[in-house]
């Protein structure tokens, strides 16, 4: 028994030592520069704290980014399992494997950033590819960078990029239910949604916290994105946590980016936790 | 044990994977160029130290110089009012003899060391060639130059480069062809007929002399007029002089060179330094590192390096301001190798004036060594951005400069975080000593404190007609006599792009746009406004108009020489109203000069609130070395009149170096003309004269405001500005992107 112990420990401690040096410790410097000033060091108790939850910028970047997550969340997920459910359901119809299918899922994850940014731009340009389609439709063109629709154009991008790999991730649950319960359900005569309500949903719950999981910290990626589109500053309703973080590093407010990112860490911490909570409760 | 001992393994690995990143992460820092490479080379004592040797009374410009093998100086050069004279000294250059040889048509010279002669060649083919005797006896020579193949039938062909290497005159033309001319009869042989480079200059080396070519540099050896084979097929040499090539515009003399006591020593020195280098052998020494010296200046030109012995060399040189110089380097076996001392100075970009101040620290202190380090060198891919950022991650690690160049960088925060200190002590030494202009320095003032000081600064003008100086010097002027001319025939603005049109502007206007909580829209719109009427008045299109390169760099003090550029374009009909920086003494002069000739006037733009100057060398001292005294003297140092000596950019903030500088001001004369004769302009360039400066001295100390000189503002400002005046976006949007944009940046 002691054996094991160990030999679990070992495996467990390289891994360890990375996440404790290239995360845990940096962190615990971000922690303890949250309460001091930004160059003299001098100790300045919660004033950071209350800067930061004072700021037009901070508030406002917080507000975008619940907005965001509200809107893109749902959506990811909703589309995502929708899809993959009839493709399940297609692969079962037909018994074809879906092998290439899976991998074309995954490119838009394998696009690089830079290359992305080029085809937004032509695409989301006031005289770009999408008012071309709408002007063609007798729709008046929208200046997708610099007005609300920005918003729009940033959930795209992390629809895009996010579908097909979160696809992927209930296809694997979805495959993972065996075809033998569905048959018996048919028998009993169960129709298509009381066997998605009654058997699929159930079965894949435990899939369902990881993956939100997964798109909620993958929603933080989507600066990059942004960041390349509109620059330091972009339209109003695209403006993230990591626009105003970068901002203030480049302007030495280190100590207001400490306590943000203490605040950003506490609310993914509680909200992950709350998520875990949920998942136990229900199960 | 076994598995303690395969933990301990699993640390260990863990450990040293940390530390190869971390490793790693210090590559970055080799994106910013340094210049301490030699210094960290070398240790112990010795080292070479600079002093300069007078030149000859009434020579101002050196046109060549020559060495005997007796070690004997021989230089041909005038007084700057058009009379040559011939000088040779047999005492190292401590005492010279000089022979006046009236006035000669000279272009270019050369002088023939070994017998103390010289030859003069004129500007035209008729002038042809006059050969100087020794004891100054002139003789005039026919030279039988071809005539000029290019393209242009009016063009004459004329001699560009001429030297003496062996007891022999090599000379190039128009043509680029290299001739082997014989000083006594003209007669010309041409020689290495089959260069396929453009040969623009030659550089004399002993028995060799260089060919400076568009693609490098090669080397010909005198005695046999071919290429010299033993250093074409040296690989380290030739791979030496490609490195200067690219470092530096070849053609703008950045090199001269020497061969040694042997046939197969070279010598050569440039901005890095001083350099040996065996013929065939497998390095290239540095013998002295030039950022230690006048050498690391950028902004000065070579024209020719002797070596007396090793432990003794000569450099001639002119510097930014046409000033001749004769250094000579001695070997100091005492003094240590490296200073001991260092400082170190960050500046976001490399500018001239940032070295010349370095260069005159770096002479007053030579215990010294300044250590450069340029944020954005040019050699990456490194953002402005990018590079304050790792400039805030040195100074939070507690690495930081002890001395900052605030232009670009973001100097508010700075102030606010504590990290400059206060200088207002050396703004009132530097007062009381010299004389400042204290509006300059008093517009950083704040609670008796300044952090920052503008070692030079420059202003907008409106150049133009009396009726345009008459009809207002502010925007709102401005738009309303533009739309007065638009019924007109002449043109009332120009081509000038989109992002120069509202840079111009910018600079003149920005100083009273900021509120509280952001930009005041009213004056916002009424510059987007002006800059729409003066953009379009023309009706120019996009491809017709000039390029927008100049309006593009933030630090580096963009816009130079723009009022005198404004000025010429109206002169040329390019427009009527001429808006501009006026950068310097020089600007001034032309600008004087153009109206004694021409009709036309200047005035200062005035926004009713502000007249606004742009600072140019913003220097701040950082608060953990505000105790550290050789930063201190590097303050002190550049804002003196020493320090300032050599800096043509801007008006200097010292009044003693501004005084200096505009007696200093030199005559010249300016011409332009077009090919198909649309135009011809000239003008004569005169010293400044008293009343001209006390008009002008009136006129700086008017200025009370720095223009905004925010990189993230002016960055908003020009982009959405840009989209406005091209026509994509409505006047609305543009106000209501920009004020959006400002108030989050404000409030961050």
């Amino acid at each position: 028994m002691r054996r094991s112990k160990w030999t679990g420990l070992s495996f467990l401690l390289p891994g360890f030592c990375g996440v404790a040096v290239f995360s845990l410790l940096p962190f615990m410097d971000v922690i303890r520069r949250s309460f001091v000033q930004a160059v003299s060091g001098r100790f300045c108790g919660l004033e950071n704290y209350r800067i930061v939850l004072h700021n037009r910028a901070f508030l406002l970047a917080v507000k975008n980014a619940l907005r965001f997550l509200l809107v893109c969340l749902p959506l990811l997920l909703g589309i995502s399992l929708v899809l993959a459910f009839l493709l399940h359901a297609w692969q079962m119809a037909f018994h074809q494997k879906l092998r290439l299918l899976k991998a074309a899922y995954l490119v838009p994850m394998a696009i690089p950033a830079a290359s992305l940014v080029l085809l937004w731009k032509l695409m989301f340009d006031k005289h770009g590819f999408v008012n071309g389609i709408l002007h063609l439709c007798g729709i008046h063109a929208v200046d997708w960078m610099n007005t609300g629709a920005a918003f729009f154009v940033l959930v795209f991008s992390y629809i895009w990029k996010n579908l097909g790999y979160t696809m992927v991730l209930w296809l694997a649950g979805l495959c993972s239910i065996s075809p033998d319960l569905y048959e018996a359900a048919e028998m009993d005569g169960a129709g298509r949604m009381t066997q998605f309500f009654k058997i699929t949903l159930p079965l894949i719950r435990p899939l369902i916290f990881t993956i939100v999981v997964l798109s909620f910290l993958n929603s933080f990626k989507v600066f990059r994105e942004a960041y390349l589109v509109a620059g330091n500053y972009p339209q109003e309703d695209m403006y993230l946590l990591q626009h105003l973080f970068n901002n203030w590093f480049t302007d030495l407010s280190v100590d207001k980016m400490a306590a943000g990112s203490v605040l950003l860490a506490l609310v993914i911490t509680v909200f992950v936790l709350l998520l875990q909570k949920l998942w136990e409760t229900n199960e | 044990m076994k598995i303690r001992k395969k933990i301990s393994l699993l640390l260990m690995a863990c450990v040293t994977a940390a530390g190869l990143l971390a490793g790693c992460g210090l590559n970055g820092e080799d994106s910013q160029k340094n210049t301490e490479g030699f210094a960290s080379t070398q240790s112990g004592k010795g080292r070479f130290v600079e002093s300069e040797i007078t030149l000859p009374e009434n020579i101002r410009i050196v046109n060549a110089v020559g060495k005997s093998k007796g070690e004997e100086l021989t230089l041909i050069g005038g007084d700057g009012d058009k009379k040559l004279f011939l000088a040779h000294s047999n005492d190292q250059g401590k005492t010279w003899s000089q022979t006046k040889l009236g006035q000669l048509d000279n272009y270019v010279s050369a002088v023939n060391g070994e017998d103390g002669s010289a030859v003069v060649f004129g500007y035209n083919k008729k002038s042809g060639m006059q050969r100087v005797a020794a004891d100054g006896k002139i003789t005039k020579v026919n030279l039988p130059l071809p005539e000029y193949k290019g393209s242009g039938n009016d063009t004459e062909n004329f001699i560009t480069s001429a030297v003496f290497a062996g007891n022999k005159l090599f000379v190039t033309d128009l043509n680029w062809v290299v001739y082997e001319v014989n000083p006594k009869t003209g007669e010309m042989r041409e020689i290495l007929q089959n260069i396929s480079e453009d040969v623009t200059r030659l550089l004399a080396a002993g028995k060799t002399f260089g060919l400076v070519t568009d693609k490098g540099i090669q080397f010909v050896d005198a005695e046999s007029g071919t290429l010299a084979e033993n250093m074409q097929n040296d690989n380290v040499l030739q791979e030496a002089m490609n490195k200067v090539s690219e470092s530096h515009n070849i053609n703008s003399s950045s090199i001269a060179m020497t061969m040694g006591d042997s046939e197969d020593e070279l010598y050569y020195v440039n901005h890095e330094g001083l350099f040996y280098h065996k013929i065939g052998g497998s390095t290239t020494e540095q013998l002295m590192n030039g950022e230690l010296t006048s050498l690391g200046d950028r902004s000065i030109d070579f024209q020719a390096l002797y070596k007396y012995d090793d432990k003794n060399y000569m450099v001639f040189a002119v510097d930014s301001q046409e000033t001749r110089h004769c250094y000579r380097y001695t070997y100091d076996a005492e003094v240590s190798a490296v200073p001991e001392n260092q400082i170190t100075v960050y500046a976001l970009e490399d500018t001239n004036a940032l070295q010349q101040v370095i260069t005159a620290y770096q002479k007053a202190y030579p215990d010294v060594v300044v250590k450069k380090t340029i944020g954005i060198s040019g050699e990456d891919g490194v953002t402005a951005e990018d590079a304050v950022k790792s400039l805030n991650t040195e100074m939070l690690a507690g690495k930081g400069p002890d001395v900052l160049v605030l232009d670009g960088l973001p100097t508010e925060s700075y102030k606010e975080k504590g990290v400059l200190a206060d200088l207002s002590s050396y703004v009132k030494a530097a007062d009381k000593k010299e004389g400042l202009f204290t509006n300059i320095t008093d517009a950083y003032a704040g609670n008796g404190k300044i952090y920052q000081i503008p070692v030079r600064f420059y202003c907008t003008i409106v150049e133009g007609d009396q009726e345009v100086t008459d009809s207002g010097i502010n925007l709102k002027d401005l738009e309303k006599y533009a739309k007065t001319l638009h019924s007109g025939q002449e043109k009332v603005f120009g081509n000038w792009g989109p992002l120069t049109t509202l840079g111009i502007l910018y600079r003149a206007d920005s100083a009273s746009w900021k509120t509280k909580t952001g930009v005041d829209q009213e004056k916002l719109k009424q510059f987007l406004e002006t800059a729409k009427t003066l953009y379009d008045a023309d009706g120019y299109t996009e491809k017709d108009r000039i390029t927008d390169e100049i309006a593009n760099s933030f630090a580096e003090g963009s816009l130079i020489g723009m009022s005198t550029a404004a000025a010429l374009f109206r002169l040329t009909g390019g427009g009527q109203i001429a808006v501009g920086s006026l950068t310097s003494v020089n600007d001034v002069q032309q600008l004087y000069g153009i109206e004694s000739r021409y009709k036309g006037t200047f005035t200062l733009f005035d926004t009713k609130e502000h007249k606004a100057f742009v600072p140019f060398l913003s220097l701040g001292l950082a608060q953990k070395s505000a105790d550290n005294k050789n930063a201190q003297a590097f303050i002190k140092m550049a804002i003196s009149a020493k320090g300032q000596k050599q800096i043509t950019e801007g008006f200097s903030i010292n009044r003693t170096a501004f005084d200096v500088e505009c007696k200093n001001s030199q005559e010249s004369k300016m011409g332009s003309s077009a090919s198909d004769g649309s135009y011809d302009i000239s003008y004569e360039v005169k010293k400044i004269s008293e009343k001209q400066q006390e008009k002008l001295t009136k006129m700086l100390e008017r200025l009370d405001a720095p223009s905004w000189n925010d990189r993230v503002v002016w960055d908003l400002v020009l982009s959405e500005g840009k989209k406005y005046l091209q026509g994509t976006q409505s006047l609305e949007d543009t106000l209501s992107a920009i004020r959006k944009k400002v108030q989050l940046y404000e409030a961050e």
